[in-house]
């Protein structure tokens, strides 16, 4: 008898790994492009994650105003750079960090609240 | 039955050996079938563990002692319910049930594992099964559970009696799972550098099971330590003893990985140092795998030691050479996101707390391995115990339970000096106020009114961050208690931890009281005898016989009394003279106002095929203070020789737990993603692309 | 205390916070810690009162020779119970703890001990545990002056622009996506902050 379920074991286990050779079904790996859109969307939901726990540490007075605005505005264009890369913008990752600066600044001054400088190494 | 579990370790061993080579190969040559089938293999060895553990637990309840596993670990006297565990009694179990344990959380791991570490799941499956095929073989060839003896005994011999306690259905599955499941984030963490994936892509599902493995090594430590405490007779919770120290060292180095992972999270900082500190987690639970399996260093846990030694010596330098290899390879990719902005930072703080437990790590490993080195360098054996690693850890441990206080106070990037005197004036003033009032009260120790008064000052910021947090929602409008439930609900891992942080307090009481303050004294009633220690008598009443076939068992009946020492105070005035700290009197000389508060019952018994003795204590436990009878030994003029003592606090050590479980599980509850709005088409449309994707 | 802190910190104290002097944490937290562990080290357990708590502590500071990493108080060994017997005797004729420890490391040898001695070779057991720690704290605290050297460092490299052309409007309908996933209103770009900020407390957090 436990010979026979060893056998029956043996046999389930064969034609389980052996099926995605012989089934109907095609594989195909996993392709880049789907990868690199999951990695870009698990990356933005990271994002609005942190964005929400600063909003949480900032409730809780845990973040000066200042401090709150600044970090949320990095992390928002941070998305928005993402989104963008989402729906297949042409921005290359290796521009992105200056963009960033760039668009940073760019709301720092239409915005007059600039308390801090972006600072050094605090790029996104 | 024995023929099936071979049967079934050796299928193991073929799945997990395809599984590994076919991932590995199969992503290399772009072939998707072989991948796909190698998950598949990796999901059968589960099926092949469980019909193996099935099989030998098969022949524990039938009893089937032609297996010799069978017929060393258990008996017909035994309790049947200690049947079903009793599996992993000894080694060759333990190794089938780590195994188990493994491909369990394996399959789990990579079944659930996200669609974006496609990429890299080739190489964990392959780090997941190869770490299997030593399982497998070892179980197989070396260690089997189902080697068959010659002459089939009338009985077996039975489990040790030290192993038949609730504890065993709980502390050696935990222990053991706790320190295999770390594998995990290993594997996944590992996979995604081989495959060149630098980003944070990993950190969730490293974070989760991470954070799974510690709390169930936790866990699994603390029921250790009450099982030590309620049966073992050892006196105590926690010996440092060298198995004890092994699980204790991964545990140190998990819990630093489980707070600077947060500052990956948080802050995209430390992403080497998190790799660094998940490698060295990993060498050491295999090195506690070593050193459980019959290592170079003697332990009173040593229920299963053999000659596996050097081949878990072998592996475990082998995972050394990988994860370090691996580590120095990619290292120059693990750059941070960011710099450190200040040293009043709760990024920087955590460093420091890091420092602190690895450098506790590293000061236990010293002393578990001290007596080698003295063996080795000088021909002198000596002993590494517990005053040692009181003495050595105790200051650092306190340390780190300061930074408890000090880190969640300060804001990530940097502290500005007003919210710094903000933060930190209550938990101090609290801190040293209760030093002051300790003081005040004449409690003796200084070294234990300072552990309290940090105990204070890290309790009361604590309070203060859940204050602040509730009444500025409170002030948003919502109810207290739904303020703080937001608040908590706002970001689990922080509150979770807080919580968590609370059992390591009610923890850190308990080891305060009773590593400072107990009080003991040994003595041997007649029956209708009573000891006095401090304001409890304790009078012997009655006894019984609980003897079986395979051993000899007494139990005792004593009456715990509340006492005035005032109305002793003659005897007691007498027993010091002689040197005592306790005193023994017959019923003549009892005063009339002592009040009766229970009973306790304590057991010993003698199990004469071990040679061993294995008692339980009586133990009448109140919040502030534990009244606990040893039962030494019943001598053979009908006296009971008694080791008594009264354990401060020791309440709160197991209070701690369900503080501890809560946490975890509140630091580990899935939040919800944070997006609101329907999925996006872009994600659905995916399917096609998705080829491989089945799991 | 909370009523003492602001949800919102504006007006013009809100960014007027300044950093303590890094240096001064650095050396508190150092102090901090020296005083744990002298106070910790120093502080030898006082000198029990009888002779009987005397003897427990002894029993705890030697080893069962027959029993697996146990010292003789926790042990039902019989031999634990011949040793605590001789314990007992050796201070009741009036031995001190050390003569009771040399006594048994006579006998049995230095194993005997639960800790190793403070003294010639074993003077290693203890000394290196200081270094760890000693030397943890002072790497974990080199680290951070290092990883803030690199902002210092970091800081220039910022400043010249690059010529890339930067789409920045193009980032627009993106920036109102994200707040829409977010569910916070679009027109929540800080704009209407009035904060008088003073530039010199934030080139003093830089540079301090």
């Amino acid at each position: 008898m436990p010979i026979i379920l060893g056998t029956l074991l043996a046999l389930v286990s064969v034609a389980v790994i052996a099926y995605p050779f012989l089934g109907s079904k095609r594989y195909r790996l996993v392709s880049e492009t789907f990868v690199t859109r999951e990695k870009l969307r698990a990356e933005r939901l990271r994002i609005y994650r942190k964005i929400s726990d600063i909003e949480a540490d900032y409730e809780s007075g845990d973040l000066t105003e200042a401090d709150y605005q600044q970090q949320r505005d990095q992390l928002r264009i941070a998305a928005a750079e993402i989104l963008r890369q989402e729906s297949g913008g042409n921005s290359t990752s290796k521009s992105r960090d200056e963009e960033l600066e760039k668009e940073i600044s760019r709301l720092r001054k239409q915005s007059t609240h600039s308390p801090e400088a972006p600072e050094g190494g605090d790029t996104l | 039955m024995a023929d099936l579990g071979v049967m079934a370790l050796l299928l193991g061993l073929a799945l997990s050996a395809y599984s590994a080579v076919g991932a590995v190969v199969g992503e290399k040559i772009g072939m998707a079938e072989l991948v796909v089938s190698a998950r598949r293999a990796l999901y059968m060895t589960t099926l092949a563990a469980t019909v193996a553990s099935i099989a030998l637990i098969n022949a524990f309840v039938q009893n089937d002692f032609s297996i010799e596993y069978v017929a060393n670990h258990s008996n017909t006297l035994m309790d049947r319910a200690f049947v079903w565990v009793a599996f992993y009694a000894g080694n060759e179990g333990s190794l089938l049930y780590i195994l188990l344990t493994l491909s369990v959380t394996s399959a789990i791991a990579v079944w659930f594992a996200p669609k974006r570490l496609a990429r890299s799941m080739p190489w964990t499956i392959g780090i997941l099964a190869i770490i299997q095929v030593f399982y497998f073989a070892v179980l197989a060839f070396v260690a089997s559970p189902f080697e068959l003896l010659d002459t089939v005994p009338v009985d077996g011999r039975g489990i040790n009696p030290l192993l038949t306690h609730p504890g065993m259905f709980s502390h050696p599955p935990l222990l053991m799972g706790g320190l295999i499941a770390i594998t995990i984030p290993f594997a996944f963490v590992s996979g995604a550098l081989i495959a060149g994936n630098y980003g944070d892509d990993w950190i969730d599902v490293a974070r989760v099971s991470a954070i799974i493995g510690w709390g169930v090594l936790g866990t699994g430590m603390l029921l250790g330590a009450w099982w030590a405490y309620t049966i073992l007779g050892w006196g105590g919770y926690w010996a440092w003893d060298p198995i004890e120290n092994v699980a204790l060292m991964p545990w140190l180095v998990m819990t630093a990985f489980i707070h600077s992972i947060m500052v990956q999270k948080r802050r995209g900082m430390f992403r080497m140092w998190n790799v660094a500190l998940l490698n060295i987690g990993f060498v050491l639970a295999q090195l506690g795998m070593f050193i459980n399996r019959g290592g170079p260093v003697v332990s009173v846990h040593s229920f299963a030691a053999s000659a596996l030694g050097v081949i878990f010596l072998s592996f475990m330098l082998a995972s050394l050479v990988f994860a370090f290899a691996l580590f120095l390879w990619r290292m120059p990719q693990l750059k941070s996101d960011r710099a450190m902005e200040s040293f009043m930072s709760r990024e920087a703080s955590f460093l420091i707390n890091n420092f602190l437990f690895l450098a506790v790590m590293a000061v236990t490993l010293w002393g578990v391995l001290y007596p080698l080195f003295s063996d080795l360098a000088r021909d002198v054996s000596v002993s590494v115990s517990a005053p040692y690693f009181d003495r050595a850890n105790g200051p650092v441990l306190l340390g780190i339970v300061v930074m408890m206080g000090i880190g969640p106070l300060l804001p990530w990037r940097k502290a500005s000096a007003r919210s710094m005197k903000q933060w930190f004036i209550w938990p101090t003033a609290v801190g040293v106020l209760a030093i002051i009032v300790l003081v005040a009260l004449g409690v003796q120790r200084p070294v234990a009114i300072f552990s309290f008064g940090v105990v204070a000052f890290v309790a009361t910021a604590i309070g203060e961050e859940w204050w602040r947090g509730t009444a500025a929602r409170h002030r948003a409008g919502d109810n207290w208690a739904l303020a703080w439930w937001r608040l908590v609900n706002g970001n689990r891992p922080r509150h979770g931890g807080y919580i968590v942080h609370i059992s390591i307090l009610m923890l850190g009481l308990g080891i305060i009281g009773t590593n400072f303050y107990q009080q003991r004294t040994d003595g041997a009633l007649a029956l209708g005898e009573s000891l006095i220690i401090d304001n409890y008598r304790i009078e012997y009443v009655d006894n019984g016989d609980e003897s079986r076939p395979d051993r000899i068992a007494q139990w005792a009946e004593m009456s715990v009394f509340q006492i005035d020492p005032d109305d002793y105070g003659q005897e007691f005035s007498f027993a010091a003279a002689q040197g005592s700290s306790g005193l023994t009197l017959n019923e003549s000389r009892l005063r009339p106002n002592d009040k009766l508060l229970g009973t306790v019952e304590p057991w010993h018994g003698f199990y004469l095929d071990f040679n061993m003795a294995s008692v339980r204590s009586g133990i009448r436990s109140t919040i502030a203070e534990d009244l606990y009878v040893i039962p030494r030994d019943f001598l053979a003029d009908g006296r009971i020789s008694l080791a008594v003592s009264i354990n401060p606090l020791a309440w709160w050590l197991w209070a701690s737990g369900p503080f501890f479980i809560i946490g975890t599980m509140v630091a580990l509850w899935p939040q919800a993603a944070v997006e609101r709005r329907p999925k996006r088409p872009a994600s659905k449309s995916s399917g096609s692309d998705d080829a491989e994707g089945e799991n | 205390m909370a009523s003492r802190t602001p949800l919102v910190m504006t007006g013009p104290r809100a960014s007027a916070t300044r950093a303590l002097p890094s240096r001064a944490f650095a050396v508190s937290i150092t102090a901090l810690f020296l005083l744990v562990l002298t106070s910790a080290i120093s502080c030898v357990r006082e000198e029990d009162i009888t002779l009987e708590q005397r003897a427990h502590q002894l029993a705890g500071e030697l080893m069962c020779p027959v029993c697996d990493g146990q010292t003789i108080d926790g042990s039902n060994a019989q031999i634990a119970i011949d040793m605590r017997l001789k314990v007992r005797e050796r201070l009741e004729a009036g031995d001190t703890n050390a003569e009771v420890r040399d006594y048994f490391v006579v006998r049995y040898g230095q194993e005997i001990l639960a800790a190793p001695e403070r003294s010639g070779f074993n003077l290693l057991a203890w000394i290196v545990p200081v270094v760890i720690v000693f030397g943890g704290i002072g790497i974990a605290l080199i680290t951070i002056k290092n990883m803030r050297k690199s902002v210092l460092q970091a800081q220039p490299a910022n400043a010249p622009q690059t010529a890339e052309a930067v789409a920045g409007e193009n980032l627009e309908k993106y920036l109102a996506q994200v707040d829409r996933d977010l569910g916070i209103a679009a027109d929540t770009i800080p704009d209407d902050e009035q904060e008088t900020s003073t530039p010199d407390n934030n080139s003093d957090e830089v540079n301090s």
